[in-house]
C-alpha cells in the first residue's frame, strides 16, 4: 500500500524555487526536550483540562458518533414500527418524540460537531500549525456541546423530549399547542450548540486565515481548508437566523409576545423564514466539510493531484453564497408570490452547477491517476453514486410544482437521506479510514472495511430507495402507522430491513475501530502515500519544525520534507518562551508575522462550558434562579479564562530559524484576536439583521396600521437624542484608543475617557426604554409591540455587555495588564462597544423612522 | 498584493456573488413588498412594475459582475502577476463568471410568470 515513488507534481504548480531548510544540523542540546514539554499533556484527572487539539479533537470526533449512534438506535425503533401496517410497538406520542429527537440529533448533535470536531483535529495537521489560534475555545466549545447534548439526550428517557418535527414549526409549538417543556428542550437545549457552533466557526475562520505554513498562499490552501473556512462563514452568515428564531419563540412561550399569533399581528410564516434561512444552508454546511475531505482524499487514492483546483475553489464559494439563496424551496407551498418562488427555484437549479463541477473534478483525478480500490475509495464512490441520487431528486424537488405534489411525503424523506447520508455520512466514514493512521498506531482494517462498506451502501439503498415510491403513492411523513391495504407494506418491509443491514455495518466498524483504534505515541504514518501535510511525523506538538512549502502537494513536490521537518530543520524548531507557541501568519501569502503563545489546560473554560450548558439546562426546567446563579457563574469563569490571556511580550524578537526574527506579540488589525473579534461582530450584526428583517416582515403581514390603533411611537426628539448619545459614546471611545496609540505608555487619560463614554450609552439606553414606556408599549397586546420591545431589550443586553467589558478592561488597567502595547482587552472592548453603538442607531432609525416614513403604507 | 487595501481586494474577489446577494435581496423585497401592499398590478408604460424592477435590478447586476470579469480577464492579459496574484484573479473572473448565470438565472421569472399570485 506505501507509495515509494511520489507522483510527479506539474511544473506549473510548484514555486520555481523550492525553499531551503534555514536550520542546519545537528540541532542544539535540549530544543526538542523542551518543545515536548511545552506540549506534554496534564496527567490524572488534570488532562481533562487538556486543551491541545491532537486531544480535544478526538474527543469531539468521539462525542459526535456517540451521538450518532444514539440517533441511530431511534431510528431502528421507528423502522421497527413502520414495519408493519397499523402497529403498536410505539405509541403515537413515543413517536413524535422519536423522529424529532433522531433529526435534531443527526443534525445538531451529530453532522455539523462531526465535521467541525474533525477540523479542530485536522486543520492544524493539515496546514502544519501547532495548534488552532485559540485552543481553550476549541475546548470550550467540547465542552458545552458534550455536557449539553447529554443533558438534551435525556429528555427522552423521561418522555419529555420535543416531539414536533425537528424544525419545530409554529403553531403547533405554541404554549397553545405544545403547553408541555417538549418544545422548551428543544429551543433552550439548541441553544449551547448554537454557542459551540458560532465559537468553532470563529476557530475555524482565524486558524484557516492566520496558521499555516509558511509560504501556503491562498493558491497552495489545501483544498480541505478553503472548505472548512466557506463551512465557518456559512455558520457565521446562517446560524444567527436560528439563534433569533429560537429567542422570539421562546419569548412567545415564555412571556406571551406573539410574533407567531395571528389574532395579534404575527404569522407563523415568519419562523419559517427564520428557520430556513439557517436550515438549508445547513444542508451545505455539513456538505461542505465533507466535499473537502473527499478533495483531499481522492488524489491520494488515484495518486494524482486534483484535476481543476480553482474550479473546485469557485465551486465551494459559489455554494457557499447560492445557498443563502434557496431557503424558500422549503415553503413552497405556503403560498408566496409566483415570482418569489421563481426566484428561490431558479437558485435551486443554480447550485447544481457548482456541486456538478466538484463531481467532474473528482471523476476527472480518478480518470487521472489510477485508483486503489482502497475501504475509503469505496466510501468516495458509494458517496458519489448515492449523493447523485440525493442531487437528482433535489433538482426534481426545487421545481414547485413538482414539490406541491411530493411536499412532506416520504418522497421527501428518501429525498433528505440520499443527499445526507450519501453527502455527509459516507464522506466522513472514508475519512474514518483515511485519516485514522494519522492518530493511531494501528489502521483500521481493509478487510473489515470492505464489510462495513457493503453492509452500509446496500442498507442505505434498500432502507430510502422504496421510501421513493411509498412517498409517491402517497404515504406522509411523520404518521406513526399506515392502514393496510394501500400498497405501502412491501416498501416499508423494505426499509426497515435495509435500516437493520446499514445498522450492522455501522456496529462492525465499531467494533474494528475498537479492536484497531490505539492512539497516542507514534502513528501508523502516510500509509496512503499522500502529499498533504498532516502526514508529515507528528507528535504532541504536531510537527517539529514548521515547514516552507512549494506547492499544493507538498511531500510530493518537496520529497525530503518529511525527514527535514522532523530533523527541526525548518521554523520554530523548539519553544522560544518555553511555553506552547504557534505561528501567525498573512491571510493570503502566508508570509511569518508574530510567534503567538497559545494557552494551555487550565479548569476555567471547562467550568465555563458547564456553567453554559447549566444555564441552559436549568431555564428549560424552569429552575429559574439556579440558572441565573450558574450564568453569572460562567460570566465569572469566562473573565478567569481571559484574565490569563494577553501576557504581552514575554521576551524580546526571537529567531525563529534562518536568522528570521519575528515578534513574539501583537495587536491591532494584524492580531489574531482583533480578526476573532471582528468574526464576532459579524455574528451579532447578522443576528440583529435577522430582528429588523423580522419587524419588517411583521409590517408586511399587518396590512391596516404601523403601530396598530391604540399604540404610537415615541417622541421624535427621544430618538434623535439616542442617537446622538450614542455617536457621542462611540467617538470618546475611539478618542481613547487614538490616545492609547500614542508616545506615552499608559496615558491616564484612557480610563476617564471610558468611564465618559459609559454615560452617554447608559443615557441612551434609558431614553430608548423611557420612550417606549412614556407611549405604554405592550409587547403582549400586538406583534409590533413584541417586536419593538425585542429590539429595545436586546440592545439594552448589549449595553450590558458593554458595561460587564468595561469593568474587565478597567481592571486590568489598574493591574497594570493594559498598556500602548499590551492592549488586546482594550481593543476587543472597543471594537465591541462601537458596534453596540452602531447598533443603538440602527435600532432608534427603525424604531423611530420606520413607522413615520412607512407606517401609512 | 496583501498590503493594500486587502478588504477592497476580498470585494473583489468575491464581487460577482455580492452583486448576486444583492440582486436577490432587492428583487425578493421588491416582489414581496409590492405583492404584500397589493401594488403587484401597478404599470409604467404599459409594463408591469415589479418586472421593471427586477429587469432593470438584474441588469445593474449583471453590469457589475460583467465588469468585474473583464478587469480580470484584462488583467490576466496584460500577465506580470505572481503566483499568488494570478490565482486571485483568475478566481476573480471565474466566480465573476458564474455569478452571471446565476444573476441571469435570478432574473428570468421576471419573463416567464406574473409577480403574484
Amino acid at each position: 500500500m506505501n507509495a515509494t515513488h511520489p507522483p510527479a507534481v506539474p511544473p506549473r504548480d510548484v514555486d520555481r524555487v523550492l525553499p531551503e531548510p534555514p536550520n542546519g544540523l545537528p540541532r542544539p542540546p535540549g530544543e526538542l526536550e523542551a518543545l515536548e514539554r511545552a506540549w506534554e499533556p496534564p496527567r490524572g484527572i488534570r488532562f481533562l483540562t487538556e486543551t491541545n487539539n491532537n486531544f480535544v479533537g478526538l474527543w469531539y470526533v468521539a462525542t459526535s458518533l456517540f451521538f450518532f449512534v444514539a440517533a441511530g438506535i431511534m431510528a431502528l425503533i421507528i423502522r421497527a414500527q413502520l414495519a408493519r401496517p397499523e402497529s403498536t410497538l410505539v405509541g403515537h406520542d413515543t413517536y413524535n418524540q422519536l423522529f424529532t429527537m433522531h433529526g435534531t440529533i443527526m443534525m445538531f448533535l451529530f453532522a455539523v460537531p462531526a465535521v467541525e470536531a474533525a477540523s479542530v483535529y485536522l486543520l492544524p495537521n493539515i496546514q502544519a500549525a501547532r495548534d488552532l489560534p485559540f485552543p481553550r475555545l476549541s475546548a470550550y466549545a467540547f465542552w458545552a456541546y458534550f455536557f449539553g447534548g447529554l443533558f438534551f439526550l435525556s429528555s427522552i428517557f423521561q418522555g419529555v423530549a420535543p416531539n414536533t418535527g425537528w424544525y419545530m414549526y409554529p403553531p403547533l409549538t405554541s404554549t397553545q399547542f405544545s403547553p408541555g417543556v417538549n418544545a422548551d428542550y428543544w429551543l433552550l437545549g439548541i441553544g449551547f450548540i448554537e454557542i459551540s457552533a458560532i465559537a468553532g466557526a470563529i476557530e475555524i475562520i482565524v486558524g484557516v486565515m492566520k496558521t499555516r505554513a509558511v509560504g501556503m498562499s491562498l493558491d497552495k490552501l489545501p483544498v480541505y481548508s478553503w472548505a472548512m473556512l466557506v463551512f465557518a462563514v456559512m455558520i457565521v452568515i446562517g446560524f444567527p437566523a436560528i439563534i433569533l428564531g429560537t429567542i422570539l419563540l421562546e419569548l412567545e412561550r415564555a412571556f406571551d409576545w406573539p410574533f407567531f399569533i395571528v389574532n395579534r399581528g404575527g404569522d407563523p410564516v415568519l419562523w419559517q423564514h427564520l428557520f430556513w434561512f439557517f436550515g438549508h444552508p445547513e444542508v451545505y454546511i455539513i456538505f461542505l466539510p465533507a466535499a473537502g475531505m473527499v478533495s483531499m482524499i481522492v488524489p491520494a487514492i488515484a495518486r494524482a493531484p486534483l484535476v481543476g483546483y480553482r474550479l473546485v475553489i469557485l465551486a465551494l464559494i459559489a455554494t457557499g453564497f447560492l445557498s443563502f439563496g434557496l431557503w424558500v424551496h422549503h415553503m413552497f407551498t405556503t403560498g408566496l408570490p409566483k415570482m418569489s418562488l421563481g426566484f428561490f427555484s431558479a437558485a435551486s437549479a443554480a447550485v447544481a452547477i457548482p456541486s456538478g463541477i466538484q463531481v467532474f473534478s473528482w471523476i476527472a483525478t480518478v480518470a487521472s491517476g489510477r485508483v486503489r480500490l482502497t475501504t475509503p475509495a469505496l466510501f468516495i464512490l458509494g458517496f458519489l453514486f448515492i449523493f447523485t441520487l440525493g442531487g437528482l431528486t433535489g433538482v426534481m424537488v426545487a421545481v414547485a410544482p413538482f414539490d406541491w405534489v411530493a411536499h412532506d411525503t416520504y418522497f421527501i424523506v428518501a429525498h433528505l437521506h440520499y443527499v445526507l447520508v450519501g453527502g455527509m455520512v459516507f464522506p466522513f466514514f472514508a475519512a474514518l479510514y483515511y485519516w485514522v493512521p494519522v492518530a493511531s498506531k494501528r489502521p483500521l482494517s481493509e478487510r473489515v472495511g470492505r464489510w462495513v462498506f457493503g453492509l452500509m451502501f446496500v442498507g442505505v439503498n434498500l432502507t430510502f430507495f422504496p421510501q421513493h415510491i411509498a412517498g409517491l403513492i402517497g404515504m406522509p411523513r411523520r404518521y406513526y402507522t399506515y392502514p393496510v391495504g394501500m400498497g405501502l407494506d412491501a416498501y416499508n418491509l423494505a426499509s426497515t430491513i435495509g435500516a437493520f443491514i446499514l445498522a450492522s455495518g455501522i456496529l462492525l466498524f465499531f467494533v474494528d475501530l475498537a479492536r484497531t483504534f490505539r492512539p497516542g505515541g507514534e502513528s501508523a504514518g502516510n500509509l496512503w502515500g499522500a502529499s498533504t501535510l498532516e502526514w508529515l511525523p507528528n507528535g504532541n506538538y504536531n510537527t517539529r519544525s514548521i515547514p516552507a512549502v512549494a506547492s499544493r502537494d507538498p511531500l510530493w513536490a518537496q520529497p525530503n520534507l518529511a525527514r527535514e521537518v522532523e530533523q527541526g530543520r525548518w521554523y520554530l524548531p523548539g519553544t522560544v518562551t518555553g511555553r506552547r507557541e504557534a505561528l501567525v501568519t498573512s491571510p493570503i501569502e502566508a508570509r511569518p508575522q508574530y510567534v503567538l503563545v497559545v494557552p494551555g489546560p487550565g479548569w476555567a473554560h471547562v467550568l465555563a462550558a458547564v456553567f453554559t450548558a447549566a444555564f441552559f439546562a436549568l431555564l428549560t426546567v424552569k429552575l429559574n434562579y439556579l440558572a441565573l446563579f450558574c450564568g453569572v457563574a460562567g460570566i465569572f469563569c469566562v473573565m478567569w479564562w481571559l484574565w490569563q490571556l494577553d501576557p504581552g511580550p514575554l521576551r524580546e524578537p526571537a529567531d525563529i530559524g534562518g536568522g528570521l526574527i519575528l515578534p513574539v506579540h501583537a495587536t491591532g488589525p494584524v492580531s489574531h484576536s482583533w480578526w476573532a473579534v471582528i468574526v464576532l461582530l459579524v455574528v451579532c450584526g447578522m443576528i440583529y439583521l435577522c430582528l429588523v428583517f423580522s419587524y419588517l416582515f411583521l409590517w408586511l403581514v399587518n396590512p391596516t396600521a404601523w403601530p396598530p390603533a391604540g399604540v404610537s411611537v415615541p417622541p421624535g426628539w427621544a430618538g434623535m437624542a439616542g442617537i446622538g448619545l450614542y455617536g457621542l459614546s462611540a467617538g470618546l471611545v475611539w478618542w481613547a484608543g487614538r490616545i492609547l496609540h500614542g508616545p506615552e505608555q499608559r496615558p491616564r487619560a484612557v480610563p476617564l475617557l471610558l468611564g465618559g463614554a459609559l454615560l452617554p450609552l447608559l443615557g441612551a439606553g434609558a431614553l430608548d426604554v423611557w420612550g417606549q414606556l412614556s407611549v405604554g408599549l405592550d409587547p403582549k397586546g400586538s406583534a409590533y409591540g413584541a417586536a419593538v420591545m425585542t429590539m429595545v431589550s436586546l440592545q439594552l443586553l448589549y449595553v450590558a455587555i458593554v458595561v460587564l467589558m468595561l469593568g474587565f478592561t478597567l481592571a486590568r488597567w489598574w493591574t497594570g495588564r493594559i498598556d500602548r502595547v499590551r492592549r488586546a482587552v482594550f481593543d476587543n472592548t472597543m471594537l465591541f462597544w462601537l458596534y453596540s453603538a452602531a447598533q443603538g442607531i440602527v435600532a432608534l432609525a427603525v424604531i423611530h423612522g420606520f413607522p413615520r416614513l412607512a407606517g401609512g403604507l | 498584493m496583501e498590503r493594500h487595501r486587502p478588504w477592497l481586494r476580498s470585494a473583489e474577489f468575491l464581487g460577482g456573488f455580492l452583486f448576486w446577494s444583492a440582486q436577490f435581496t432587492a428583487v425578493y423585497m421588491a416582489t414581496s413588498v409590492a405583492c404584500g401592499r397589493g401594488l403587484g398590478e401597478a404599470t409604467l408604460l404599459g409594463v408591469n412594475v415589479v418586472t421593471l424592477i427586477v429587469l432593470a435590478t438584474s441588469a445593474s447586476a449583471l453590469a457589475g459582475a460583467a465588469a468585474l470579469l473583464l478587469l480580470a480577464l484584462r488583467r490576466r492579459r496584460a500577465g506580470g502577476l505572481d503566483r499568488s496574484q494570478a490565482f486571485l484573479n483568475d478566481a476573480t473572473a471565474l466566480i465573476s463568471g458564474l455569478a452571471l448565470v446565476a444573476i441571469a438565472y435570478t432574473a428570468a421569472p421576471a419573463l416567464l410568470v406574473p409577480a403574484c399570485p
